[in-house]
C-alpha cells in the first residue's frame, strides 16, 4: 500500500491540523542547506501532541463508546491536548494535578471543559491518583503522555505530511526533535519507517540536567562511542533493564532543566528500542538551558527570524541550526557539494510568555559575561561550542 | 485547491497559509474567531501573493530580462526581492538613507540591487520612477495600487472559503489599511466567491488614517453630511475623476505603526469601498492599543499562555486589537438579524510583516504600562463617530 493511502486510511477522520513545513531563509542562508521548520506550533493545544492524544482519544471513543472517561496526570501539554481533544469529541476528561500548579493551567484546562483534581504534592502523587480512578472506573481509560503506539501512529502523521510538503523526491538528510518521553522521536521513527525513510538519520535534542533518552542509550550497544562497560553511570541514575524490549533504560532522580516539558524521569523502552534498531541510526545531543535560552530569543525575535515563541524544550530543537560549526559535526552530510535538506520539528508547547523572554535575555547575558564555551554532549563525545552568536 | 483556484493561480509562489480558529479570542468574544496567517508567506507577509503575481506576470509580458524596480524598505521591497530571486529577474530597490543594516541584508541576500537615495521615501520613489523611465526592459512594481496585485491577494479569500467550516459565511472579515493593496484583495476576492455582502472591517492607526479620512470625503458609510464633517489639520482632499471619488492625502504620518504608513490610499480601493454590497466598517485605533494587543498576542505573561505566541507588527496586531475589546467588538460586528442567539464567525487577517523585534516588544510594554497609568481611555473612531474603550485588559 502506497504511503499515501496508508496515510488517508490511518487518518481519515484526524483532528489535528496539518501544518505548514516553512523553508527557512534565515536558518537555510546561516548553514548553506535547505532548511525546514515542521510548525506544530500551530495545533490546537500548542503542540505536536494533539496528534498522538487526539488520536488515541478517537480510538478509545471507537473501542469503549461515547461514555468512555479519558484520564490523564499532566499539568503540561499532554494535559492540554487531551482536554482539548475530549472536548470536540464531547468526552469527559479528569486531568490530576498536584498542588501548587498554577491557576493558569488550571483556569484552560477548565474552560476546555476538563475536569481538574488537584491531588498530592508531587507529580507521582497525582499519576496515583489518576491511576486508582481508572482502576476504579470500568469506563475510565488512562491517556498515556508518550508511550503508546497508537500515540506514535498519531504523531507519525507528521512525517506523511513532511514527505508530501517536500519538493517532490526529497529526501532529509537528516531530521531533528526533542526528546522528553520519547513520544515524538517514536512517533517520526514509525512516520519514517512507513515512508520509506526509515533511513533517514534522526538527530534528537535534550537537555543536560533532562537527558533520560541520552542516558539510556548509554547504557546500551549503539551508536555511543566506546564499550558500555566503559560508560560512566551518573549520580542518580538507576539502570533498569526491560526485558520487553531488551533494553536498559536510564531512571533519572532528579531533573534538573529549565526545560519542563522535557521531564521524564525514564524514556519509553520501547521507543529506546527504535532507536537502536533503526537503519538510520539516532544522533543524541543534549545541550545546556543557556544555549536552547538563546535559541528562544533568536527564534523570536531578530528582524528576520520566526517571530514565534517557543518553550526550551521546544528551542532546544533549533538551537544546533544557530551553531554552524556545531551543525556540520551532527550532519556531516551538509558539508558535500550538494545542499542538504535538514528538517527540524518545532514540537510546540504552551510554556512560554515574553516575561520568560526576558528572564532568558539575562541569563544568557551573564552566561556570555562568564566566558567559556558550552558543553554539548554527542552520542557519547562532548563537543563545545561557542557562546557568542 | 479546488479546480477553479487552481486554473486562477496556476504557477502560484505563495503559500497556502493556516486558517486556524483562536480558541482564546473565540472564548474571550463568544464567537468563532479564525486567524488567517498571512505571517507564514515566505516573506512574512501577504504582500507576497500579489507581488509575485505581479512579478510572474512580468515576465511572462516582458520576458526573462525584465528589471523589477521598488521603493521600499518595507515589507513590499522584501517580497519583490525575493520574488525576483525565484523567478532569476533582476530587481533594484530604491531606499532612503536611515533604512535599517537587517532591512538591506535581507534585500541582498536575496539578490537585489540596492540603491540609497535621498532621505526621504518620496525621494527614494523618484529615483526609482527615473530608473523605470530611462530603462525600457524596467518595470515599476506597484505598493498597493494595481489590479493584478489586487488579484493575487484575492488569493488568499478563496482559501479561507475552502478552509472555513463547508458552507460558512463569515460575519465580518478585518484587515488593516496601509494604501488599500490588502483590502483591494479582500474585496475582489470576497466578489469573486459570492462573498461581496460580507461586512469588510478596515482598521488604521489615528496617526496613519488616509482610507478613514478618505471615506470621510465621500458618501458612504459615514453618518451625516460630507459637507458636515471636518478636515483634518495637513489633509488635502483631492477628487480623482477616474474613479469619481475623493481621497484624502496626508501632510504627515505620525504613528508607530510605519507599515500603514501610505500619505493616500488606492482610489480605485476607495471606490470598490464604497460600491460593494457588504459594508466597509472603517476604524481607527490608537498606537497604544495596536501595542497592547501585540502583546497579547504574543503572551507577555504566564496568565496570558493561551495566546498566539507570535510576534507582528503593529500594523498587523491592529486587525487583533478590536478582539481584545469585548466593547469595540460588539459594535463592529452584531447579529443583528432574527438570529440573536447566533454565534457570529469572523475572520481575522493577519497581514504579517517583518518590522517587529523582541526589543520593540520590550518598547511597548513600557509605553502601554505608562499609558494605562495616565489613566483615561482610549479613542476609536468608527465610520465617522468616535467613542472610547478601557485602556485595561
Amino acid at each position: 500500500m502506497s504511503s499515501l493511502n496508508q496515510e488517508e486510511n490511518l487518518y481519515r477522520e484526524k483532528l489535528w491540523l496539518e501544518t505548514p513545513l516553512i523553508r527557512s531563509i534565515h536558518i537555510s542562508s546561516l548553514l548553506q542547506c535547505n532548511v525546514y521548520l515542521k510548525l506544530d506550533t500551530l495545533q490546537p493545544a500548542q503542540s505536536f501532541k494533539y496528534r498522538g492524544i487526539s488520536h488515541f482519544a478517537q480510538h478509545a471513543k471507537r473501542t469503549h463508546g461515547p461514555d468512555v472517561h479519558l484520564v490523564i496526570a499532566s499539568g503540561g501539554n499532554a494535559g492540554l491536548a487531551a482536554a482539548c481533544a475530549a472536548n470536540v469529541l464531547k468526552l469527559r476528561c479528569t486531568v490530576y494535578l498536584p498542588h501548587g500548579v498554577n491557576q493558569s493551567t488550571i483556569d484552560f484546562l477548565r474552560k476546555e471543559g476538563a475536569e481538574v483534581i488537584i491531588e498530592g504534592n508531587y507529580y507521582l502523587q497525582a499519576l496515583q491518583g489518576a491511576r486508582k480512578a481508572v482502576e476504579a472506573e470500568p469506563n475510565a481509560v488512562m491517556v498515556p503522555a508518550y508511550d503508546d503506539p497508537v500515540v506514535w501512529e498519531g504523531h507519525a502523521s507528521m512525517v506523511h505530511e513532511i514527505k508530501r510538503q517536500l519538493p517532490e523526491g526529497t529526501k532529509p538528510d537528516a531530521i531533528f526533535c526533542s526528546v522528553g518521553g520519547g513520544g515524538l522521536a517514536g512517533g517520526i521513527m514509525d512516520g519514517c519507517k512507513a515512508v520509506g525513510w526509515d533511513d533517514v538519520p534522526l538527530v534528537t535534542v535534550e537537555t543536560h540536567g533532562s537527558n533520560c533518552f541520552y542516558q539510556s542509550l548509554s547504557l546500551n550497544d549503539g551508536p555511543f562511542a566506546g564499550d558500555v562497560a566503559s560508560r560512566a553511570v551518573p549520580e542518580g541514575t538507576r539502570p533498569e533493564h526491560c526485558s520487553e524490549h531488551k533494553v536498559t533504560v536510564a531512571h533519572l532522580a532528579t531533573l534538573k532543566s529549565k526545560a519542563t516539558s522535557l521531564g521524564a524521569s525514564s524514556p519509553s523502552a520501547a521507543v529506546v528500542r527504535k532507536a537502536l534498531d533503526r537503519k538510520g541510526g539516532v544522533r543524541s545531543v543534549c545541550i545546556p538551558d543557556e544555549m536552547a535560552m538563546q535559541a528562544v530569543l533568536n527564534f523570536a525575535g531578530r528582524c528576520l527570524d520566526h517571530k514565534t515563541l517557543v518553550e526550551l524544550a521546544c528551542s532546544a530543537t533549533i538551537a544546533p541550526a544557530y551553531k554552524p560549526s556545531l551543525f556540520s559535526k551532527l550532519v556531516p552530510e551538509s558539508q558535500s557539494n550538494k545542499p542538504a535538506t535538514v528538517v527540524l520539528v518545532v514540537c510546540g508547547g504552551f510554556k512560554v510568555s515574553l516575561d520568560d523572554l526576558e528572564d532568558y535575555r539575562r541569563i544568557v547575558a551573564a552566561d556570555l559575561a562568564a566566558g567559556g564555551d558550552w558543553e554539548v554532549a554527542y552520542n557519547g563525545e562532548t563537543l563545545t561550542t561557542a557562546k557568542a552568536e | 485547491m479546488p479546480p477553479s483556484q487552481q486554473n486562477l493561480y496556476p504557477d502560484k509562489l505563495w503559500a497556502e497559509t493556516p486558517l486556524i480558529r483562536s480558541p482564546h479570542l473565540s472564548s474571550h468574544l463568544q464567537a468563532e474567531v479564525y486567524l488567517k496567517l498571512e505571517t507564514l508567506q515566505p516573506t512574512q507577509s501577504f504582500k507576497y501573493r500579489g507581488i509575485t503575481h505581479y512579478a510572474q506576470h512580468a515576465l511572462r509580458t516582458h520576458g526573462p530580462d525584465v528589471h523589477l524596480v521598488i521603493a521600499s524598505s518595507g515589507n513590499a521591497g522584501i517580497a519583490a526581492a525575493s520574488a525576483a530571486k525565484i523567478l532569476k529577474l533582476r530587481c533594484t530597490v530604491f531606499l532612503p538613507h536611515g533604512v535599517s543594516q537587517p532591512t538591506t541584508d535581507y534585500m541582498r541576500k536575496e539578490g537585489a540591487e540596492i540603491v540609497i537615495e535621498g532621505n526621504y521615501y518620496l525621494q527614494a520613489r523618484q529615483a526609482a520612477q527615473k530608473a523605470v523611465d530611462a530603462d525600457p526592459k524596467a518595470v515599476m512594481v506597484p505598493g498597493y495600487d494595481d489590479p493584478l496585485l489586487w488579484e493575487g491577494h484575492a488569493s488568499l479569500i478563496h482559501e479561507v472559503k475552502q478552509q472555513l467550516p463547508t458552507g460558512t459565511k463569515p460575519d465580518a472579515i478585518f484587515c488593516s489599511f496601509g494604501g488599500g493593496g490588502l483590502a483591494g484583495g479582500i474585496i475582489v476576492g470576497c466578489r469573486t466567491v459570492g462573498w461581496d455582502d460580507v461586512p469588510l472591517v478596515t482598521v488604521e492607526t489615528h496617526g496613519s488614517n488616509c482610507f478613514y479620512q478618505s471615506l470621510s470625503l465621500n458618501d458612504g458609510p459615514f453618518a451625516g453630511d460630507v459637507a458636515s464633517r471636518p478636515i483634518a489639520n495637513g489633509t488635502t482632499p483631492e477628487h480623482n475623476a477616474q474613479h469619481g471619488v475623493t481621497v484624502a492625502h496626508l501632510a504627515e504620518l505620525t504613528s508607530k505603526a510605519t507599515s500603514l504608513g501610505a500619505s493616500s490610499p488606492s482610489a480605485a480601493v476607495v471606490k470598490m469601498a464604497l460600491e460593494r454590497k457588504g459594508d466597509i466598517r472603517s476604524v481607527c485605533i490608537t498606537d497604544e492599543m495596536a501595542m497592547q494587543a501585540a502583546l497579547d498576542f504574543a503572551g507577555s505573561s504566564f496568565v496570558a499562555l493561551l495566546d498566539h505566541k507570535m510576534l507582528v507588527e503593529l500594523a498587523c496586531s491592529a486587525t487583533i486589537a478590536p478582539a481584545y475589546k469585548r466593547d469595540v467588538f460588539r459594535r463592529l460586528v452584531s447579529s443583528d438579524g432574527p438570529e440573536t442567539n447566533k454565534v457570529p464567525t469572523v475572520v481575522l487577517v493577519l497581514c504579517g510583516g517583518f518590522k517587529v523585534s523582541l526589543d520593540d516588544m520590550e518598547e511597548w510594554r513600557r509605553i502601554v504600562a505608562a499609558d494605562v497609568a495616565t489613566g483615561g481611555e482610549w479613542d476609536v473612531a468608527y465610520n465617522g463617530e468616535t467613542f472610547t474603550t478601557s485602556k485595561a485588559e
